[in-house]
């Protein structure tokens, strides 16, 4: 196959944003809310290397606040933000709505759902710490599975009729939702709590449980980059070029689906990064997936680990919950972008 | 003959007005002051015996509200827990009638009064005039819903004492409002003596030896900072808290914690969370704090150190004993 031209550069952009993260996590692991010098963290991180034998020169506190405290949350937030973009771009490429986000389809409200029930009627399940992330787990999936089923005409999944199932599974677990949140006495703040999404108090067990889901989803979608263009082109045109459409579609959908709750179930709601980066990358670099999936990857990582960042650093006594800085961040620029394509006609 | 007689009647009434009038003169003299309740109540009250309440009787609530008492209260409603303890504490039971779901102490409360409130913070007002109260207590309801049931024109008193000489002050104001100043006195003297008997025992503790202690209230890690009621309790006890850096109920981070390694960890929410001591013993981060190693994670009984009532110093003593079981055996 022909090399186009313009993927030589990718490799450079993504050498270049590969760069950015690796700075954006040493910055992050060097702030937090307890003050540590900068030489102190960067010993501590080398100390875990195998073959470098350093003098513990801090305390334990300190080197557990910087390995069991600051790295899995960061690790956490890249983890996060890359399976929220991978899903957003792939919901943006087949359902080509530019209000495509990996919560269109009603899987935040199914996660949520999972989640307060697991808060309300499974509390003392043997699963424990596993019980909340299971159920919204499960939760997110119903809503997808509901969505598919209403939507289906004849075999046929018409992206328009998903959104609008979407919205239709989105309004009744909704209702469900919140009217389980009114009767629910004292779970009220953990639910809510919960469902603004938040990034605190995880470690490295969470971590470890989403990194088989953002490995499959990520490989799966990276291979079907090529077929994001095909369908980018139209259903029709993708037919006539001998796709078998329906099953790429619903295939794409799922994975971009299972990503997603895999997230939610452990951070909660967060939104914009699975709206925002993928259009921010189409503007920079194009709409050919073959660039735009990895580049936004890599970019929703960087994004949300900033904004965690943020979130619990710029206010002393207290952590802001994470939605609304990617929300302070996402809106202006989404409004840019709607003027920008408004005068572009 | 009868001139005797309507004599004899005229100084029988005479005397018996006499009489009436010393005996009114001497109770109204007898009465307390209203509307500026004293600051120091014990040493104002404590020389007088059986002091009882005239109505109308005026008193200024927490919230600046002047608020008169036209009759001794005989159907109470208390939208406060604490309340509803105070008011049995007094030995006013029989006159509660209506309480929230959550006034679960003493047990009877549930039980013998007419109504329970399921919501405590909206409680629905026709069912508070149904009862046909006479005296309606409310705490941190918002303000819409109090100024609702202010409107109802029916005495409302509104307390939310966060000191231990607030939460005196209130108990006796308390006594006034119900006519049972003595009872009131001497829970309140009962108290106290508790009160300095562990401050006695805690000033035998060394500085050095006292605890540094990490009080949860939520599983988000919110504290109970300076200036709080929980605060005091603890550092009276004392112990040591590690959130003294921060102000009223206050969000700490687990980087903060584990920076100051706390010797004890208490926390006040194990009535609606279970295992919460299973958990925080499992957080892999916690696991090189002293609290942790030397196994000292306590659920403390959070209605006993939060509610401003009857069972406040036992809520201190409580976290006494959990800091130096020694010291107090």
């Amino acid at each position: 196959m022909k090399s186009v031209p313009h993927l030589k550069k990718k490799n450079l952009i993504i050498l270049g944003l590969l760069f950015l993260l690796l700075l954006s996590v040493l910055l992050s692991v060097m702030t937090g809310s307890v003050h540590l010098p900068l030489g102190l963290t960067g010993k501590i991180l080398l100390s875990h290397l195998p073959f470098l034998h350093l003098e513990p020169t801090w305390t334990i506190a300190q080197a557990t606040i910087v390995w069991q405290l600051r790295l899995p949350r960061v690790f956490l937030a890249l983890l996060v933000g890359a399976m929220l973009s991978s899903a957003g771009v792939s919901f943006q490429g087949i359902l080509r709505n530019p209000l495509a986000d990996p919560y269109i389809l009603g899987i935040s409200v199914g996660a949520a759902l999972g989640a307060a029930s697991s808060m309300i009627f499974f509390r003392h399940s043997y699963l424990g710490q596993f019980s909340i992330p299971l159920f919204s787990f499960l939760g997110g999936l119903l809503s997808l599975a509901f969505v598919l089923m209403l939507s289906k005409q004849r075999g046929q999944h018409d992206r328009e009729t998903l959104i609008l199932a979407g919205v239709v599974v989105q309004s009744l677990i909704g209702a469900f939702l919140s009217f389980l949140i009114a009767v629910s006495g004292q779970q009220m703040q953990e639910i809510v709590f919960w469902m603004m999404g938040s990034l605190a108090n995880r470690s490295w067990s969470d971590v470890a449980l989403l990194v088989p889901y953002f490995i499959i989803g990520i490989l799966y979608l990276l291979l079907q980059e090529r077929d994001l263009n095909v369908i980018s082109l139209g259903e029709r045109a993708a037919t006539h070029l001998g796709m078998n459409v329906e099953k790429k579609k619903v295939g794409i959908l799922i994975i971009g689906s299972l990503l997603t709750s895999a997230a939610v179930s452990v951070v909660g709601i967060i939104g914009f990064v699975g709206l925002i980066v993928p259009h921010l990358m189409r503007l920079v670099v194009g709409p050919d997936h073959r660039i735009l999936l990895p580049v936004s990857t890599l970019a929703g990582a960087i994004f949300l680990l900033w904004s965690d960042t943020l979130a619990r650093n710029l206010l002393n006594s207290q952590e802001i919950p994470i939605g609304v800085i990617t929300a302070f961040v996402g809106a202006p620029f989404f409004a840019y972008f709607l003027k920008r394509s408004l005068r572009r006609g | 003959m009868s001139n005797k007689l309507l004599s004899f009647r005229r100084n029988t009434v005479s005397l018996f007005t006499l009489i009436t009038v010393l005996i009114l003169s001497l109770l109204t003299g007898c009465g307390t002051t209203p509307a500026n309740p004293p600051a120091n109540m014990d040493k104002a009250q404590s020389s007088e015996t059986a002091v009882h309440t005239t109505y109308p009787f005026k008193i200024t609530d927490d919230f600046k509200a002047e608020v008169t008492i036209p009759a001794e209260p005989k159907r109470i409603v208390s939208l406060v827990p604490a309340s509803t303890e105070t008011l049995y504490a007094l030995g006013l039971g029989d006159n509660v009638v209506g309480v929230t779901k959550y006034d679960d102490y003493p047990k009877e409360a549930l039980q013998k009064a007419e109504y329970v409130f399921e919501d405590s913070l909206k409680p629905n007002t026709e069912q508070i005039l149904k009862l046909n109260p006479d005296l309606i207590i409310v705490g941190l309801q918002d303000e819409k819903t109090i100024t609702a049931i202010r409107n109802l024109k029916i005495p409302v008193v509104q307390f939310n004492p966060q000191t231990l000489n607030s939460t005196y002050d209130t108990l006796l104001k308390f006594g006034q409002i119900t006519n049972k100043q003595a009872e009131a006195q001497k829970l309140v003297n009962a108290m106290q003596q508790k009160e300095k008997s562990i401050e006695q025992k805690v000033a035998g503790i060394k500085d050095a030896d006292r605890l540094k202690v990490w009080i949860e209230v939520d599983p988000n890690l919110f504290t109970a900072g300076e200036g709080t009621f929980l605060n005091e309790l603890l550092l009276k006890a004392g112990g040591k808290n590690i959130a003294s850096d921060v102000k009223d109920w206050a969000q700490y981070s687990t980087e903060q914690v584990i920076a100051k390694n706390p010797q004890v960890i208490f926390d006040t929410y194990s009535y609606y969370l279970p295992n919460v001591k299973e958990t925080i013993f499992a957080r892999p981060s916690w696991q090189n704090l002293d609290a942790i190693k030397n196994k000292r994670v306590v659920d403390l009984d959070s209605d006993m150190v939060t509610r401003p009532g009857p069972r406040i110093v036992d809520g201190m003593e409580s976290i006494a004993k959990a800091l130096y079981p020694d010291v107090f055996k």
